[in-house]
């Protein structure tokens, strides 16, 4: 596979991280070594693994339904960038820029 | 005996007895902190107010018959990215801004209920992505045996404070080898728990079905006190196992070797390895021999050929998923812009240092449509085979020895622009995580150079107590760690 | 020849749980009404460090829904992160379950013009809810936006996302599909499923299907708040889907929102990146299993179904459809009914009273059937009266009335109303029509002097006293007694 910029700058738009024009060239580099890397995983002979089963023999444990409040929601909006009465303020939200999930 | 030379256990003792207070003990601290940290850098934070408070409150306890617990008085270290209430928690990241968690991490409450007294957080590789504590926003720490060389990371500051004797224990965390070769550099002990014996609630998330918590200490009977205390189960994490925990301090004192079966990778000694290390391994080998055990030969290929590529697909990729949470909306740095997807977009590039974009990128792209089967999805079943592969070892030995680090503490800029080969100081260490194990380095001496050597143990999940019975031996050959006056250039 | 169209329907309807707590950490979950950024904590603010614990009783609720959809559950299901940032999403990622969802396979039954049809479910999962955001504008204009605000108060309450099979082929299938899954997690307590307060929230797929073999693309419409609105949307859709293919155009795949107000769906794809979601297995979370002693016990708390009772209450007891529709849609109410028939009432006036009398003190007081002061028995007691003969439908009405009004018993409710059971006869009768005669002069007077031609006046009065005896005797006694009673005043002016 050939690795461009463009897969770089996919990655970097996914990750909302933006790289000045000298960076996306080093950053090309780098994921052409480290994928360059990966590729050892093609002699890994993986048929018949199931890659999901955990180390972990413990189910997920479940939780009581009680109710516990932590009345820490001043303190939280104190120490957010910008506070606005009691909510956390951010800049507009352009309408297309919506994710589809609710 | 000057307190920084005092273990945690005889510090515990001589303040709960009375013979010494909790605060000259934490003031003796703080003072060696001052004389050395200019030239270790080894903590972004030192909390000296606080630390008296609660080491008064400790001689308060003791005064009025309480017992303030099995770390009474002792002063210690966590690595800075584990919540400390009200003390800014930063993760060596502009990002975090100064932020002070509204609550304490699990091992920070435990700690502190069991006497101890918090005199600093340790500097660490930003989101603890690193192998040398030189990608912090506050500047590279330094090794204490030579400062013109690496800690080691990411949880260099926390070994670094050992072996300088700032504090006899410190805690770091532990997601491709962030204690085990940081312990290796400095020159101290650093265990790393089975996945799951330490609970992870408050501690900040780098790639969570790795990382672990665990303790820095200049002698295995402080390692086990400390895990004795860290260790219990905590229903906040839900990774965190139910079972019953050993007895990591009887453990130490009681170690039961004979006829355990050693066992020795080839791989791993036939690969790059300094020749120093090699002889470490060697002398504990025999160390063992003559303490009962057998040597027993076992191959972990695909550990030694996958290890490396696998974790460096997951641990970005949890990675990538973890770090989306810094958005400049609740918390932390923000970089103001007029919309919403600048905003987020300059916050985070701003705010994240190289080696955390780079780490970013690579798990997004891992995870992204088209890419996911080809790397993430392999690199889960290379896991899985990894994993397969150590327990088939463990049919035959019941403890692995085998080298922490390939090679003696690198200079500081040595390998900073070369990403890929700084990766590959993980070699020995990052299998361990990807297969859950507990793993510990233990210290074997220190070179002609003064830099130390060492060796790193690992055990099946949930035997760690053989870790510190096997440590207990070689550091009765060895010796424990010497504290390092933080040798001038 | 114009082709013909066969639209195609599938929903996906999220119902908010009927848990104390979120989803993943104990914050309480009664966040209407509350004041913004109250109910919460580290873990759903998504603050640094923090884990999710898994809540058993959104498990338990998920189970017991899937379990009435008729679905298989799945003993080993797993949580998946689904990343992308939006600030009401605060770990910039939702747990949520993606490939191996807690219960697959089901089928639930809707009435639709008087014919039973099922429509598949495709599955049902876990997942959470993200926070609120409020748009607004610095200068407080109306149109554009500078600035949004963020409440979490909603992040991370429990969300049962239950996604349909495309059964559907009209708007009016895809209202009774989510009037009879709203019915249901009403009856099973899971979900008080107000779609006005967005408990239950649904996300509609609609493609058209031409008789010439061409398919539409399939476009998912969203922001439908309503039942109404989401079949306005769906009719819209139609419309213009059809428009496009008609003039041999291609219907898009994407995604578009309802504009209630201005009645029409819009894309919502502009420069916006398509998505990718990078989903992959919560590390932070062990596998959920769901042991058989949970899916026993889930399956053991299901009430009957809305749709078998239904179905029951029309095959068995001979109920009108209608009738089995208004009785069965609230659990409280059938409940009420069947326990009324149990102690004895007639099937047929139990039905009566209680989808008109009960009903109407139920929907006056916003009241459920079970904190009614009277039990069902009492009910039945009451129309006991009402069949006996020795109560009027309007006296029994009143006593009702007064019975839970008032929080009395059957007797000291008809003392209350002056209601005499077995009728009111002979001096009760001849007093309760001289209370009436006199307290009405003037229309009296008119009858006596013979000035009511028509005999209003005299229906009037007579009106009048069978109101004040509740109707308690029959109209010819009554005439009688008023008769008897002119004609002594009469004889007395003479
Ligand atoms: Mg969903
Ligand atoms: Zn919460």
């Amino acid at each position: 596979m050939e690795i461009d910029r463009k897969i770089v700058e996919r990655a970097a738009t996914l990750s909302r991280i933006e790289m000045v024009p000298d960076n996306v060239e080093t950053m090309v580099r780098f994921f052409q070594d480290i994928i360059g890397h990966f590729r050892i995983l093609e002699k890994c002979d993986t048929t018949g693994v199931d890659p999901f089963s955990t180390l972990e023999d413990e189910p997920c444990p479940l939780r009581g339904d009680g109710p516990v409040r932590w009345d820490i929601g001043d303190e939280a909006l104190d120490s957010a960038p910008l506070r606005e009465g009691r909510f956390f303020r951010v800049p507009a939200i352009g309408s297309e820029e919506g994710p589809d999930e609710a | 005996m000057k307190h920084e030379q005092m273990d945690a256990s005889s510090i515990a003792s001589a303040v709960t007895s009375g013979e010494v207070s909790a605060v000259e003990v934490v003031s003796a601290s703080l003072r060696r902190i001052r004389s050395l940290e200019p030239r270790l850098n080894a903590l972004i934070t030192v909390i000296e107010e606080y630390a008296l408070e609660r080491a008064a409150h400790v001689d308060g306890q003791v005064s009025s018959g309480c017992d303030p617990g099995p770390l009474a008085g002792v002063p210690v270290v966590v690595k800075d990215n584990m919540c400390t209430r009200g003390v800014r928690t930063t993760c060596g990241s502009r990002i975090l801004d100064d932020w002070e968690p509204p609550y304490d991490a699990a091992v920070v409450e435990l700690f502190e209920r069991a006497g101890a007294v918090i005199v600093g957080k340790s500097n660490m590789d930003e989101f603890a992505m690193g192998s040398s504590t030189e990608h912090s926003c506050f500047g590279p720490a330094s090794n204490p045996r030579d400062i013109s060389r690496v800690p080691g990371g990411s949880s260099g500051g926390s070994a670094a404070s050992v072996a300088a004797g700032y504090v006899p224990i410190a805690l770091g965390s532990d997601t491709g080898g962030s204690i085990r070769q940081p312990a290796a550099f400095c020159g101290v002990h650093g265990l790393k728990p089975t996945y799951g014996m330490v609970s992870r609630w408050g501690l900040v998330a780098f790639a969570s079905s790795l990382d672990q918590i665990g303790p820095f200490g200049r002698s295995v009977g402080d390692i086990a006190l400390a895990m004795d205390v860290i260790s219990p189960q905590d229903f906040r994490d839900s990774t965190c196992s139910r079972r019953e925990r050993p007895s990591f301090r009887d453990g130490a004192s009681n170690p039961a070797v004979k006829g355990m079966r050693i066992g020795i990778v080839r791989e791993f000694l036939d690969g790059p390895l300094d020749p120093s290390l090699k002889r470490s391994i060697e002398e504990a080998a025999s160390v063992l021999v003559s303490s009962g055990c057998t040597m027993v030969e076992v191959s972990l290929n695909e550990s030694a050929s996958f290890g490396l590529p696998c974790y460096y697909i997951i641990a970005p990729a949890e990675a990538s998923s973890n770090l989306a949470r810094f958005d400049g909306v609740r918390y932390g740095f923000r970089e103001e812009a007029p919309d919403l997807v600048s905003q987020f977009t300059r916050t985070r590039s701003y705010g994240f240092g190289e080696e955390v974009k780079r780490r970013i990128l690579t798990g997004t792209f891992v995870l992204s449509s088209g890419y996911y089967d080809a790397y993430y999805l392999t690199a889960l079943k290379a896991r899985k085979m990894i994993c397969q592969e150590f327990d088939r070892a463990f049919r035959s030995v019941d403890v692995i020895l085998m080298p922490a680090v390939p090679s003696l503490p690198f200079r500081k800029g040595e390998l900073l622009d070369d990403p890929i080969s700084m990766y590959m100081s993980d070699v020995f260490t990052l299998p361990v995580n990807l297969a859950g194990l507990p793993g510990m380095t233990v210290f074997t001496g220190l070179e002609p150079s003064g830099l130390p050597t060492s060796v790193q143990l690992v055990a099946p999940r949930w035997q760690d107590r053989r870790l510190v019975e096997c440590a207990s031996v070689i550091e009765e050959r060895f010796g424990c760690p010497p504290i390092a006056e933080g040798g001038a250039l | 020849m114009t082709p013909s169209f066969e639209t195609v329907i599938g929903l996906e309807v999220h119902v908010q749980l009927a848990t104390a707590t979120k989803l993943f950490c104990s914050c309480p979950t009664d966040y209407i009404g509350s004041e913004p950024n109250t109910l919460v904590c580290p873990v759903c603010l998504g603050l640094p460090g923090t884990l999710p614990s898994l809540n058993g009783r959104s498990v338990e609720l998920g189970v017991k829904t899937a379990l009435a959809l008729g679905c298989s559950i799945s003993r080993t299901s797993r949580f998946h992160r689904k990343n992308y940032f939006y600030p009401d999403l605060p770990k910039a990622f939702q747990i949520s379950q993606y490939d191996l969802p807690v219960a697959t396979g089901g089928s639930m039954p809707v009435f639709v013009g008087g014919e039973k049809k099922f429509i598949g479910i495709t599955r049902l999962h876990l997942e959470e809810d993200a926070g609120k955001l409020v748009h607004g504008t610095a200068d407080g204009r109306l149109s554009g936006r500078s600035f949004s605000n963020v409440d979490y108060n909603r992040a991370g309450i429990p969300l049962a996302e239950i996604v349909s099979e495309p059964d559907m082929r009209s708007p009016e299938e895809a209202r009774e599909y989510v009037l009879t899954l709203r019915r249901l997690v009403r009856y099973l307590g899971v979900s008080d499923g107000d779609m006005e307060s967005g408990s239950l929230r649904v996300d509609a797929n609609i493609s058209q299907k031409c008789s010439d073999g061409r398919w539409g693309g399939r476009v998912e419409i969203k922001n439908v708040n309503s039942v109404r609105a989401m079949e306005r949307a769906l009719d819209f859709e139609i419309t213009r889907q059809r428009g496009i293919m008609l003039s041999g155009g291609t219907v898009v795949q994407e995604t578009r929102h309802w504009d209630d107000s201005a009645g029409v769906t819009r894309s919502s794809r502009g420069k916006e990146e398509a998505h990718d979601y990078r989903y992959f297995p919560e590390p932070d979370l062990p596998p959920l299993i769901v042991n058989d002693a949970l899916v026993r016990a889930m399956g053991e708390s299901l009430p009957e179904l809305p749709w078998v009772k239904r179905e029951r209450f029309e095959t068995e007891w001979g109920l009108s459809p209608e009738d089995a529709a208004v009785l069965s849609e609230r659990l409280d109410l059938a409940e009420f009914l069947e326990s009324t028939v149990a102690s004895g009432a007639g099937r047929d006036i139990a039905a009566n009273w209680i989808k008109t009398e009960i009903l109407r003190i139920l929907n006056e007081t916003g009241l459920d059937a079970g904190d009614l002061p009277f039990t069902p028995r009492v009910l039945g007691e009451l129309l006991g009266e009402v069949v006996k003969g020795s109560l009027s439908n309007t006296a029994a009405r009143d006593v009702l009335e007064v019975m839970y009004r008032k929080g009395l018993g059957i007797q000291d409710a008809m003392k209350e109303t002056g209601v005499v059971p077995g009728g009111v006869t002979g001096d009760l009768l001849a007093k309760a029509v001289r209370r009436v005669l006199d307290a009405n002069r003037e229309e009296t007077g008119l009858v006596l002097s013979g000035a009511d031609p028509s005999g209003k006046k005299r229906k009037y009065l007579q009106g009048l006293v069978m109101r004040e005896i509740r109707g308690q005797a029959p109209v010819g006694d009554v005439s009688a007694v008023i008769d008897e009673a002119l004609r002594q005043m009469r004889g007395l002016d003479e």
